[in-house]
Formats: C-alpha cells, structure tokens, sequence
C-alpha cells in the first residue's frame, strides 16, 4: 500500500491559477465602461455599484468552493484547533478565504493582515489591480469615486454569510485618501 | 586581569549529551548548553544518536571549579582547567 | 510609555496593540526557496546574540562596547524584543492571540536538557497563525504543542504564575509577537542575558513596579523566593519586605505570591525618577 504524500502547509498552486483565470478582474471593469458611457450620475453609481458587488458575491462562492476542495495541512490544522479550542474561528477560518481571493487575483506575495483575533478580522490591500484597471480604463476621478469597494465588502460579506458567522463588514481606509484599503469584520 | 575556567569537553566520550543532561541538570551556575548539530524539517533530532546533539560551555565564566560536573559524567568527558587571562 | 511603545504600541501599551498579534496565514513562494531552519529572525538574532557573549573571553573592553551597541540598536537590531508583564496584563494579550498553544520551552531544552513532553508539563507558549505549521519542525517543538482557548489559557498563565514564573512576550520578526514565555533565572536565556550581562533587548524592565503597605505585611517571607531579579528581600531590621524599585521588574510575582495583599502594582510612569528605566 502506497501512503499519500503529506499536505503541503502552502495554497494550492492549481487552485490559484484556477481562480484567477475564472476571475478576471477585467471583466467588471469592462462592465464599467459599457455602463458609463450609456447612463449619468446616480444612475450609473448604481449600475457601477451593482457590477462590482456581483463580481464581489461570485469571487467569495468561488473562493469558497474551491479553497474547500483543495485543502492544505494550514487548514487541517486550524479546523482541529477550532473544534478543539471553540476558538479562532471568527477571524482565521475567513482569513484563509480571504487571503486566497486576494492571492489568486492580484499580485501580491501575501496580504497584509492587521488584526486578526476572536473579535476582529482586518487587513490592508495596497496596489490593487481592480482600482488600477478602473483608473486606467475610466479615469482617476472614476476610480477615486471607489465604487470598487463593493466588490471588497461583497467578498467579505459573502464569506462571512456563507460560514454562517454574524460580523458587521466595513470599509476602514480607501486607497485614494489613505494610500491603502482597509476591510474589517467585526463580531456582531 | 580576569581568568575563567576553561571547561574542555572531549567529544569523542560525550556523544549523547542531551540523552545523559546529568552535567547539565547538576550545575549550580548553570554554564552548560546543548543544541541539535543539525535540524532536519519534518523530524525530531534522536538524542540517542551519537553526535546529534552537542554540548557547550556559554556561562562558563560562571564556573567557580566545583566539580559536581565531574563527579556526575559517566564517561569522564569533562576537564576543567584555569584558562588564560582575558584582556580587561 | 517604554520605547517599544513608542515605536509599535499606536498610543497604548504595545503588547495590548492587536496589530502586533496579526499575521498572514499564507505566502506565496518561489519554488525551491523554503527557508532553512536557523534562517528565520529570531535564531539569527539569538546566535548574533551569542556571539557577543562570547567576546567577554577574550576581550572585555570590545564586550561591553557591543552590548550597549546592541542595546542602542532597539527596533533596528536583530534582537527579539521582550517585556516583563504581569499576570493581569498576560490574561489580556491571549484575547489578542489566536491561536494560543502552550509547548515546550525552548531555553530549558537548550540549558537543562529539560524535556516537556505533555500539556501539563508545558512551560512555554506560542502565538499566532504560525503555531499551525509546527509539525514542520519538530525539533523545535519537542513533544508537541497544545492549542488552548483563551480561557483555558488564562488559567495555565495562572498555573505558572503560582508556581513562580515571569511573564515576558516575545517578538518573531518586526513588531509581531509570536511567544508568551514563562520565565525564571537561570535557564530562560533573556532573563539571564539581561540580569547577568546587560542585554537588555529581550528583557525590558516592565510598566509597572511593586509597592509594599508596610502596615500590611506581616514579615512572613513568602514573597522572597519569588523574586526573580534579585529586588525583593526580608529586611532584618523591619522584619517586612522590602523591594529596590530602581531593581524591580514590576512582573508583580511578589504580589500574587503575598495572602495579605500588602503588595500592589503601581504605573512605573508614576515615578519621576524611573520612567527612563526599562
């Protein structure tokens, strides 16, 4: 009988690539032009709203069915430790849907986590290539409006939900103003 | 001008030290230290094994030449001698 | 406020700054390049460490020179930064961490040969989402780790704190703090490095000192052998306890130690004269 070879710790390299060929992040943005150039002011806000939190809600069930079927010894580990402890679940076990949304589609070696404890979950997210293909695409004050947000707080949302954890999601700092995104989910 | 005992260890007897550790439970002054030679992932370093481990004398300017040392190594690994000054 | 805070604690205590417990859970890796053990911040910063204890036997003079560079150095050295907390204060900090997992201690492998083999026997804990990937060395784990809730955290930092330990948390790379130690003189290598040779980095004086009520303590003793830094004796001639404030470490074991509770922590910033001793 042969043993199967040990879980790595890291992410699933395939997985990875898989999502962020699904993902595309060009496709809202596309999205965004085409629904600019027809409407004007607050309707286009809510056009422009409501692309970016369908691309947020489809990159968290994504996210969410794939990271689960690929596991990883990292994983493993921290489902033990919550069964074990009742602990840590809150922040860490999003964590790790979080942290392989934004690895599978933007270029980052990892994502900068700020807090992550039995009350909060937060990071930061620099150089992000939502904002700077909308920035490209419709202009800086298109982009500076951060409509993109709603495909953050969507995905983190959505996450939350579908683990069935009660968190009030919120944005904490905006690239244009702060120099990066901040998203926090608080225990509700 | 300062001395410090100078406390050689022959390790051709002492070859299990972190397995045997009666010199370093025993020292009053603590001088003593072991570490694994090599770390490997994924595996805990034998103590049985000759040579994994290694001792070594970090606080030996601690010694005050009582010789419980001495007294309780098996293999007689041990000398303790008064080592050259050390410049002040 | 210590220079730890100054640099890491966003206006507050730095160990009870919930930025300084947060870490990624994964990295993205260039195939082929895992870092080899000894390669990560804390052992370099411990051998670098070392090697400076080792010039005190062949040149004092170059010795002392080095130790209060390296004291100078703080956030930019390669040191792992330490603080003495008391009981109260290490109670909070297992809130911030997640997760919390109690293990062997490894200055007592490393000077006693001691062996921690099971949760009742470990000394030593271990912060943060880096705890999950322990199996990758094992050597530095020796004998497994045990992942606790918080509460059941706060009751074994109360189990080591009756037993006479000293609380110190411990950065692992920046301002992160991946390790809540229980300590005592000799074999906990930063309390040594500090109290016998001056290193200061990994053992910093705490926030708070201890205050004897004279009118409280009955002389009995028992808060002696608790003292870890050599502040704290029975003075003859009063026959009550009497602490060195310029000595005391503020760890607060002489305080938990005292059944009349004539012994009380007090802000070390309340003090003129000891708000620069750390």
């Amino acid at each position: 009988m042969t043993q199967a070879a040990p879980l790595s710790f890291d992410l699933n390299q395939e997985m990875l690539d898989m999502l962020g060929q699904r993902l595309d992040i060009q496709r809202p943005v596309s999205k965004l032009v085409e629904v600019l150039a027809g409407k004007r002011g607050a309707e286009a806000e809510e056009a422009a709203r409501g692309i970016f939190e369908d691309y947020g809600r489809e990159w968290a069930g994504l996210t969410l069915q794939l990271g689960e079927r690929h596991s990883d010894r990292t994983y493993q580990v921290l489902k033990e430790v919550v069964d074990r402890t009742g602990s840590f679940g809150f922040a860490l076990i999003p964590q790790r849907f979080v942290e392989i949304a934004y690895l599978s589609t933007q270029q980052i070696r990892s994502l900068p986590i700020v807090e992550n404890n039995n009350r909060r979950l937060a990071y930061e997210m620099r150089d992000c290539r939502i904002f700077e293909a909308v920035k490209e695409r419709c202009g800086e004050a298109v982009a500076n409006l951060m409509t993109c947000r709603q495909a953050c707080l969507a995905l983190v949302r959505s996450i939350y939900e579908s683990l069935g954890l009660a968190a009030a999601i919120e944005m904490e700092a905006s690239l244009p103003q702060d120099g990066c995104c901040r998203f926090a989910a608080t225990r509700a | 001008m300062l001395r410090y005992p100078a406390i050689h260890i022959d390790e051709s007897r002492c070859t299990v030290p972190f397995d045997c550790k009666r010199c370093l439970q025993v020292c009053p002054q603590a001088v003593f230290a072991v570490e694994a030679v090599k770390v490997e992932r994924g595996k805990e370093t034998d103590p049985k094994e000759p040579g994994a481990y290694k001792l070594d004398t970090p606080y030996r300017d601690k010694c005050v030449m009582c010789h419980d040392c001495l007294d309780v190594c098996p293999v007689s690994a041990l000398t303790i001698t008064l080592a050259e000054e050390v410049k002040s | 406020m210590c220079w730890v805070c100054d640099i890491y604690g966003d206006g507050g205590l730095w160990y009870l700054n919930p930025k300084n417990y947060a870490r990624n859970l994964y990295r993205l890796r260039t195939p082929g390049a895992a870092r080899a053990f000894g390669e990560d911040p804390e052992t370099l910063g411990l051998r670098r460490m070392q090697e400076i204890l080792e010039t005190r036997f062949t040149d004092r003079e170059e010795f002392s020179r080095l130790v209060k560079e390296a004291n100078e150095m703080r956030e930019k050295g390669p040191f792992q930064i330490g603080q003495v907390v008391p009981l109260q204060d290490a109670h909070k900090m297992v809130e911030l961490s997640g997760p919390f997992a109690a293990m062997s201690c490894l200055c007592r492998i490393h000077t006693r040969a001691r062996e921690e083999r099971s949760p009742r026997e470990y000394s030593c804990g271990g912060l943060g989402v880096g705890m999950l990937k322990w199996e990758r060395w094992p050597e530095r784990y020796k004998g497994g780790v045990h992942f606790m809730s918080p509460d059941e955290a706060k009751e074994w930092l109360t189990k080591w704190n009756k037993r006479g330990m000293v609380h110190i948390p411990m950065t692992f790379g920046g301002s992160f703090i991946g390790g809540l130690c229980n300590c005592d003189y000799p074999d906990c290598l930063v309390i040594r490095h500090r109290v016998d040779y001056g290193m200061e980095t990994g053992c910093l004086k705490g926030h708070y000192v201890a205050k004897v009520d004279y009118d409280l303590c009955t002389g009995c003793g028992d808060c002696v052998q608790r003292c870890q830094f050599g502040a704290l004796k029975l003075e003859v001639t009063t026959r009550k306890a009497n602490i060195d404030l310029l000595q005391c470490f503020g760890c607060g074991l002489c305080e938990t130690g005292c059944s009349q509770g004539a012994i009380s922590l007090a802000d070390r910033m309340s003090f003129p004269m000891l708000q620069e001793v750390w």
